[in-house]
């Protein structure tokens, strides 16, 4: 199981996806990274079917917003395995960092 | 502050105009409006040019002074104005404050923006860069992808349904159909929008505006003196501009756009009024999703009422508060830098009975102009005297 790299506050414990060099809530300057679970809930999504000219040849792809368990939301590709349709609400696990940034993908409630 | 007056109106015709150059698109839309105004260009004090991707789709910088030379305006300060679709709204926004703040007493703002000479992947990439660089855009999300993601969200929010979605497409087509610079003028039946190609899920193709070129200019004038150019001003009389987060894992409700809930609420303090006070508006319908959240910021209905709103009737032609009479953004076409001026065309156009769906009675109209992932939003309220 993949844990989830973000950022913590150390002085208002704000948590964010990407390092800064002071807090984006506090204006503290003691940033320090975190291990999230990578568990989370779908929030929204959709399939992007006609890609900027950088991205041509990927499509269709998934694109998520993701609130994880920890309060943190994040936009993320999402990984929709054959024979699954998302849903909003549906779980969902922090899978790896791809070039473009991190890619999750839908779970069984029990998983 | 001094009150702020529009004397002249000028617009291009919205679709694909081939062989006509950008800087050609805004002086047709700006000797318009002079002209409208019947003032000389001895006149104009200052020039603010909304515009987003020139230098991406068609390597003209340095717009404004360009545009200002081939007026014939000497030599006065140009500024080309960017904040993504709100460009003109904000170049708009920006001459009233010049002329409010006594600086000089006429303003000429216009927005322009070609759009068709490049590709669809260049297009939707250059479009993209008004989104975060630095996260969203980075995963390959686009403009209709957010609005996608944004109307999934609204539907199991709030419970509309994807036929109330759709519906702002049949309505804003049917007002377009009769609006003669309107990039489609064919009405579309709900059906089509309903089967029409998906682009992002759930988005469909008519749940989008064309890819279109275009410019709209206004002269502005210090209120007092207004009279003595045109037999009608149109008075600004609320002006608002705001700022929100410029990515979606940023937005506290993916529903609403903080931007143009602040921009409306200075707009309606500056002018004293409510939501319940404005006769008729144009507001940023980029998609038909879009059209929803922005009557729910504004204020004419309550935070998830869009929907049934439309469906009721109440934002059409005939209805209680007509929405984009010109046929908004999804039938006129989305020349991103002079939408939010096309915008104040028509409601000046209104506000003076002129218009093509002229609203009856129209005395207060309110313009709403929305930039990136709800980054920039400007609403200004105007009235006939
Ligand atoms: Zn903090």
């Amino acid at each position: 199981m993949a844990s989830f790299e973000a950022f913590t506050c150390d002085a208002c414990k704000g948590l964010f996806a990407r390092s800064q060099r002071s807090c984006r809530r506090c204006g503290a300057s003691a940033i320090l990274p975190v291990n999230l679970s990578g568990r989370g809930l779908l929030t929204s999504f959709t399939t992007i079917r006609m890609p900027p000219t950088a991205f041509q040849g990927q499509e269709p792809y998934d694109i998520a917003v993701i609130d994880l368990e920890e309060g943190l939301r994040v936009t993320a590709r999402l990984t929709v395995q054959a024979g699954r349709t998302a849903g909003i609400g549906d779980p969902v696990m922090f899978e790896t960092m791809c070039p473009y940034g991190a890619a999750f993908r839908l779970i069984e409630e029990q998983e | 502050m001094r009150g702020v007056s529009v004397i002249g109106i000028g617009c291009t015709p919205f679709g694909q105009q081939n062989g006509v150059s950008i800087t050609d698109l805004a002086l047709q839309a700006c000797r318009e409006a002079l002209s409208d105004a019947q003032i000389p260009t001895s006149l104009v004090r200052a020039f603010y040019l909304g515009n987003f991707v020139s230098e991406a789709l068609v390597h003209q910088g340095a717009l404004a002074p360009i545009v200002a030379h081939r007026l014939g305006l000497r030599p006065i300060p140009c500024t080309k104005v960017e904040g993504a679709c709100a460009s003109s709204g904000i170049a708009f926004r920006h001459g009233v404050l010049l002329i409010a703040s006594g600086v000089c007493d006429i303003v000429l703002v216009a927005g322009v923006e070609k759009m068709t000479s490049a590709g669809t992947g260049a297009v939707t990439e250059a479009l993209a860069s008004a989104g975060d660089a630095d996260s969203e855009m980075r995963l390959g999300l686009t403009f209709p992808g957010t609005f996608g993601i944004i109307m999934r969200r609204h539907m199991h929010q709030h419970g509309t349904t994807r036929e109330q979605v759709a519906m702002v497409s049949v309505k804003n087509r049917q007002s377009g159909s009769a609006n003669p610079k309107a990039h489609f003028q064919k009405p579309v039946a709900l059906g089509e929008v309903l089967e029409s190609r998906l682009i992002c899920d759930p988005l469909r193709l008519y749940d989008c505006t064309p890819i279109s070129d275009g410019a709209a200019a206004a002269v502005l004038c210090a209120a007092d003196p207004a009279t003595e150019y045109a037999d009608q001003p149109i008075d600004i009389i609320g002006s608002g501009h705001a700022m929100g987060p410029a990515t979606l894992f940023e937005m506290a409700d993916l529903t609403t756009f903080e931007a143009s809930v602040a921009a409306a609420q200075q707009a309606y303090r500056e002018a004293g009024l409510t939501p319940r006070d404005i006769d008729v508006a144009e507001v940023h319908d980029c998609f038909t999703i879009a059209e929803i959240t922005a009557i729910e910021d504004l204020g004419f209905v309550e935070k998830g009422k869009g929907g049934p709103a439309v469906a009721d009737g109440l934002t059409a032609l005939d209805g209680m508060l007509p929405i984009n009479p010109s046929g908004g953004l999804l039938s006129k076409g989305h020349p991103v830098g002079a939408t939010g001026l096309a915008q104040i065309y028509e409601i000046v156009g209104q506000l003076r009975g002129e218009a093509i769906n002229q609203v009856k009675g129209a005395h207060i109209g309110l313009a709403h102009n929305l930039g990136g992932t709800g980054a920039v939003s400007t609403v200004h309220i105007l009235k006939r005297r």
